[in-house]
């Protein structure tokens, strides 16, 4: 799974407010809202970056974390965006 | 950490245990550490449950015996770690004898809020859920076009976003309505008794030209009474709204949903609205046909509720909501029905702001930015707020609500340049402070009339958004009814240095 191409699934549309992105599902059956967090990560969703280089480009940007953490943290995020299909 | 400490922590536990499992324990939390999730000073109510799942917010007591209210992350040496949502570092792990219940739900200043299933894992997800987005759709999302009734004791709907979440399907297809068409016998007939040109004049509403025709002069004086403050314009009508003499068919198996007195059926795209007094309204593509044509309140709701199904499009939205405006920019007042709307607007007014419409209004993107037309009905005060000078009519001692001129009403369409979140106060006098951009982008979904396909929830949403960014406020009115109005005229002075 290392070489997993994350992205935003084709459909969703999304805004940033006041740093916090709301996100709507493909269907336009799902409204969700992310945090500031979440937000960093869902915007760098691209399709161009694997789970391992998104990682290099979030670390720098997040304080008080390790590597490790972040990388199980986006892991396990990508997974529940992955069961609301936001991301593919 | 002593283990005094830790016995007062487990005691304290068991006790609070106790009380979870045998009432509704809500408590009070206070910091910031779960962001969003909880809001600081939001009620929690916390619910028996056996161990954690990951991703659930749960109480526990720390070895200090305090309370707190983190989300589970995991096990650790067969401990329980919990983390704030707003903290990247977790709690030190605490054991199963100090955990108290799972937070089932959130209290807050906008109500209640079930939390949802997938508010889960990392915590990086605040909020989830279909109601809102469910709202934008017209199958089963009907009631967000209600209109606020004329008095009290006709209120349509206490929270119009509330009954939404029902999903009765859209089969109800029946024949007697697919059958109608404009070119029905009725109309033969009208145009067989009337044979002079039916008496009909165009009026602006949100931008667009809408034709008013009506069989005589009482039926066009019905239509044009509901909408006082819309200007005559001269141009051909993009909208037809005509009443006729009885009422158009409505389906006869059970309507899709009800709003109050309305019942509400979707046949196609069309909407079929029937009031219990049996004005029954139809409306779709570029008309509305609406019968019989009468003063009271059935026709107005129905008018208005099918007027806003009309004018509804994906770049052109119908919200819930009032305009107020000074300064050549306005300021949309948004809040479920009975949250004081038409009081800010009467205290604008006061306070020497156009007001342009207290409760229905149509927003569009003008190059890129949101601009606000009023529906102008007649603005419609609470009877309470009233001092003598006000009325001159005998007051006739109810809490009715009461009409204002329709020269109160001001016409055109301004930009939208910031948003109040109304609500009221405990305390006598009212406050205002910022409120966030979501709970106005929250609002404005709930006070979205439906739109006429699923696609289009996409479409609206940077609309929205546009608004939601703008500087907004919460304005509570003031418990006390005999100084509301003075109150707040004072507290838009503040909500327009505010921004």
């Amino acid at each position: 799974v290392a070489d997993d191409v994350p992205r935003r699934a084709a459909g969703t549309s999304y805004e940033v407010i006041d740093g916090e992105a709301v996100v709507i599902d493909p269907d336009g059956q799902e409204l969700v809202t992310l945090n500031g967090v979440g937000t960093l990560v869902w915007e760098h969703l691209d399709g161009r970056r694997g789970i391992t280089e998104l990682v290099d480009v979030l670390l720098p940007q997040l304080d008080g974390v390790s590597r490790e953490v972040l990388d199980r943290d986006v892991r396990d995020y990508l997974d529940e965006l992955r069961g609301a299909g936001l991301v593919e | 950490v002593s283990d005094e400490s830790d016995d007062g922590a487990r005691a304290k536990a068991a006790l609070l245990r106790a009380r979870v499992a045998s009432s509704r324990l809500w408590l009070r939390v206070h910091g910031a550490s779960m962001g969003r999730a909880i809001p600081w000073g939001a009620e929690v109510l916390l619910a028996e449950a056996a161990r954690p799942r990951r991703g659930e917010i749960w109480a526990f007591l720390r070895s200090d015996r305090r309370i707190v209210v983190h989300r589970y992350r995991r096990r650790a040496n067969g401990a329980y770690v919990f983390q704030g949502d707003a903290k990247y570092a977790p709690d030190e792990p605490v054991a199963a004898d100090v955990l108290v219940g799972r937070v089932v739900a959130v209290r807050t200043g906008d109500g209640v809020r079930n939390l949802s299933e997938r508010a889960r894992l990392t915590g990086w997800v605040v909020e989830s859920g279909r109601s809102a987005a469910r709202r934008l759709l017209r199958r089963g999302a009907v009631n967000g076009v209600v209109v606020e009734p004329a008095t009290d004791d006709e209120r349509v709907d206490e929270e119009p976003g509330e009954r939404l979440a029902t999903d009765d399907g859209g089969s109800l297809v029946a024949d007697q309505v697919a059958a109608h068409g404009r070119s029905s016998s009725r109309s033969e007939a009208a145009r067989v008794t009337q044979p002079a040109a039916p008496p009909q004049q165009v009026v602006e509403l949100g931008g667009l030209a809408v034709g008013l025709v009506a069989e005589d002069r009482a039926g066009l004086q019905a239509l044009a009474g509901v909408v006082p403050g819309a200007p005559a314009v001269d141009a051909a009508p993009a909208i037809e709204a005509r009443a006729t003499s009885g009422p158009p068919p409505h389906p006869s198996g059970p309507p899709d949903s009800t709003a109050g007195p309305l019942s509400l059926w979707h046949v196609g795209g069309d909407l079929v609205v029937r009031h219990g007094d049996g004005v029954v309204a139809r409306a779709g593509g570029e008309s509305v046909e609406i019968g019989p044509p009468e003063a009271g309140v059935g026709f107005r709701l129905a008018f208005l509720t099918a007027l806003a199904h009309v004018l509804q499009r994906p770049d052109r939205l119908v919200v819930h909501a009032a305009a107020i405006a000074r300064g050549g920019g306005a300021r949309l007042v948004l809040g479920g029905t009975g949250t004081g709307k038409s009081t800010v607007a009467f205290g604008a007014l006061r306070a020497g702001w156009e007001v342009l419409a207290d409760d229905l209004v149509v927003l569009v993107d003008r190059d890129g930015a949101p601009v606000v037309w009023g529906v102008p009905r007649a603005i419609t005060v609470p009877g309470e707020l009233f001092t003598g000078r006000d009325v001159r009519a005998a007051h006739d001692g109810t809490r009715r609500r009461r009409e204002l001129p329709p020269a109160t009403i001001s016409p055109g369409a301004r930009p939208v340049v910031g948003v109040v979140v109304v609500d009221h106060a405990t305390t006598p006098r009212g406050t205002v402070e910022p409120v966030s951009g979501h709970e106005a982008l929250r609002l404005l979904l709930a006070g979205l009339a439906p739109l006429a396909a699923r696609d289009h929830v996409h479409d609206v949403l940077p609309l929205l958004a546009r608004v939601a960014r703008l500087p907004a406020v919460r304005l509570r009115l003031g418990a006390d009814t005999s100084v509301r109005v003075d109150d707040t005229v004072a507290l838009l002075e503040r909500v327009e240095k505010g921004s």
